[in-house]
């Protein structure tokens, strides 16, 4: 459990800290989290750095959408992949149900078609018990300028500090 | 011949037929007033519009795999138009007054003037949306060298209207009121066999006209910001001149006999050589004279005793020196040759050393700035001490042209 969190923690810094790394950046932040209901999921995906263009989300296992804000005629699924189209949208969410969301690659790929961009990213899901947010930020790490940057460098730090503290209360016996 | 009641109703609905389908078949024609992917004809490319189509794409690329393909030209139009004419034709007026509607960025054009082109290259217009170019360009490898595979347009006393109609442009870009009457043909001749050829004048060379035109040419092409940028520069160097001789009353000011590649061809009121002597606080000895570009009795330059000679290089028999020549000896020599002329040691210019030449190449194009601050400098030594037109010169060519090219180690344009 300790160690659990601890690795958690990196890899959420890791992530993030991929999208301070470049003074400028453009691409799509997202976040994959458990509604609570069985096999449930909201991605939460933060497009506004995209103007016109599309991304693509390719999920572990099958899922079927239940809910979104994204307008009809702008996303299409099939098997485990969803595709967005995007036209100046700064944030879509979608409610999914998964039952094989739990093990496997996760990758999105985004494309700006306006200025000629595209990036993308592939993580793993590894180990879903534990497992209570996927958060991420994929880019081409050259194009416009992200102002969430220095916030992501202040969060890196801010978790290492956790992540050093829980070790070292760990060795002292408190958990 | 008496119709039935029933031929006539037949005749009737046929005729109504014709009629409605022949609009829809001349307008199914005439694509190129019509934006791409507006498929409910508002002239606004719409989100709902858009979103379909990138959907399509998205689906062949990654539900069917075809991982290679690239949006459709529609599709990259169509998102252009939304990203920065916010959806709508986007509209520029020339120099001529007419009203061009752009339905499609511009990609594909033919230039038939230099001074069009390098204005284009100031504003960071991409070589590779230009097709073809005018002869002269292709003349003028030092100063154009990525244009030298063009396609050879002719020019605008000699167009080649084939090679412009095969190229298929956008549009045309070439001069607005100089050879009007030829512009005017070349336009008519070309939209005649091509009407979806757009035709965007300007002359680009005219001090009074330069900054307005060169900004609606970024705004065509959708560079503005660069646009700025150059406007800025030309500004700037105004308004340094301006500074100086905007306060010298007429009777104070230099008298300059200004002299182009032909002998005693001078430049008069309505002539750009002209404008641009007035520009630099000089005051043209033969202004008043007709035509604009005057051939000059010279006794009379004897007579009018002008404080200054500017003799001008660079085409005709003096077709030597600015970027293709570094050879100054050619020009020491026609310096060395004006000063000698009959009488001209009488001369208050030759006497005081105020005899100078100047390069075509820094005076009649957009490149007018620089020379123009070197008249100026001629024309008030004290006042501009401090001002070196070379490294005006040479900003110029490193910042906006993108040149690899020491303006003040290679190429003539000026002497002495």
């Amino acid at each position: 459990m300790k160690l659990t969190f601890i690795l958690f923690t990196l890899i959420v810094a890791v992530f993030l800290f991929s999208a301070a790394g470049a003074e400028e950046m453009q691409g799509v932040t997202y976040t994959i989290t458990p509604s609570g209901e069985t096999d449930e999921y909201k991605i939460l995906l933060n497009t506004e750095n995209i103007g016109v263009g599309g991304l693509c989300i390719k999920l572990p296992g099958d899922f079927s959408i239940t809910d979104t804000n994204a307008a009809e005629g702008t996303y299409k699924s099939e098997g485990t992949t969803l595709i967005v189209a995007l036209t100046g949208e700064k944030e879509l969410y979608f409610i999914i149900v998964s039952p094989d969301m739990k093990i496997g690659d996760l990758s999105i790929s985004w494309e700006d078609l306006a200025k000629g961009t595209a990036g993308g990213e592939k993580n793993q899901l590894k180990d879903a018990d534990e497992l209570s947010q996927v958060s991420g930020s994929t880019t081409d790490g050259n194009s416009v300028k992200q102002s969430p940057s220095l916030f992501c460098g202040i969060f890196v730090i801010f978790l290492l500090i956790i992540a050093a503290l829980k070790s070292r209360n760990s060795k002292e016996g408190e958990f | 011949m008496l119709f039935s009641c029933k031929q006539k109703m037949l005749v009737l609905l046929l005729s109504a037929a014709i009629l409605i389908v022949c609009p829809v078949w001349a307008g199914a024609e005439d694509n190129s007033d019509k934006l791409p992917l507006d498929t409910s004809h508002d002239q606004i490319v719409s989100p709902d519009e858009l979103a379909p189509e990138i959907l399509s794409y998205l689906t062949e690329k990654y539900l069917n795999g075809n991982s290679n393909i690239q949006p459709t030209t529609d599709l990259s139009d169509a998102t252009y138009i939304y990203t920065n004419w916010e959806g709508k034709p986007k509209t520029i007026t020339d120099s001529t007054g007419q009203t061009i509607t752009l339905f499609r960025p511009l990609k594909n054009v033919v230039v038939m003037n230099s001074e069009m082109l390098e204005t284009l290259r100031s504003l960071n217009f991409s070589a590779d949306k230009v097709a073809g170019v005018g002869k002269y360009t292709l003349q003028d490898s030092c100063f154009f060298p990525e244009y030298s595979t063009k396609a050879n347009v002719g020019s605008i006393w000699s167009p080649d209207y084939e090679k412009i109609i095969e190229l298929e442009p956008d549009a045309v870009l070439m001069y607005a009121t100089f050879m009007q009457d030829s512009g005017d043909e070349i336009q008519k001749k070309i939209q005649d066999m091509n009407p979806s050829i757009k035709f965007i004048r300007f002359d680009l060379y005219y001090p009074s006209t330069y900054i307005e035109e060169a900004e609606t040419l970024a705004a065509a092409i959708d560079k503005e910001e660069k646009g700025e940028q150059l406007v800025s520069f030309y500004e700037n160097n105004l308004e340094l001149i301006n500074s100086v001789t905007e306060n010298i009353q007429k009777d104070n000011r230099t008298k300059v006999y200004f002299e182009s590649w032909d002998d005693y061809k001078s430049a008069a009121n309505g002539s750009g050589y002209n404008e641009k002597i007035n520009l630099a606080g000089g005051v043209s000895i033969f202004e008043d004279a007709t035509p604009e570009y005057p051939i000059v009795n010279p006794e009379e330059i004897l007579i009018k005793n002008p404080d200054v000679v500017v003799k001008l290089t660079g085409s005709g028999k003096l077709a030597f020196g600015g970027y293709e020549d570094s050879d100054a000896v050619k020009a020491d020599e026609v310096y060395q040759t004006i000063k000698d002329r009959a009488g001209w040691n009488n001369l208050d210019a030759v006497k005081e050393n105020s005899v100078y030449i100047l390069s075509n190449d820094i005076f009649g194009g957009p490149e007018y700035i620089i020379g123009t601050l070197y008249l100026a400098k001629w024309f008030y030594p004290e006042e501009f001490e401090n001002i070196d037109p070379a490294e005006v010169h040479q900003r110029y060519i490193s910042q906006f042209q993108q040149l690899d090219f020491n303006v003040k180690k290679d190429g003539v344009f000026v002497s002495p």
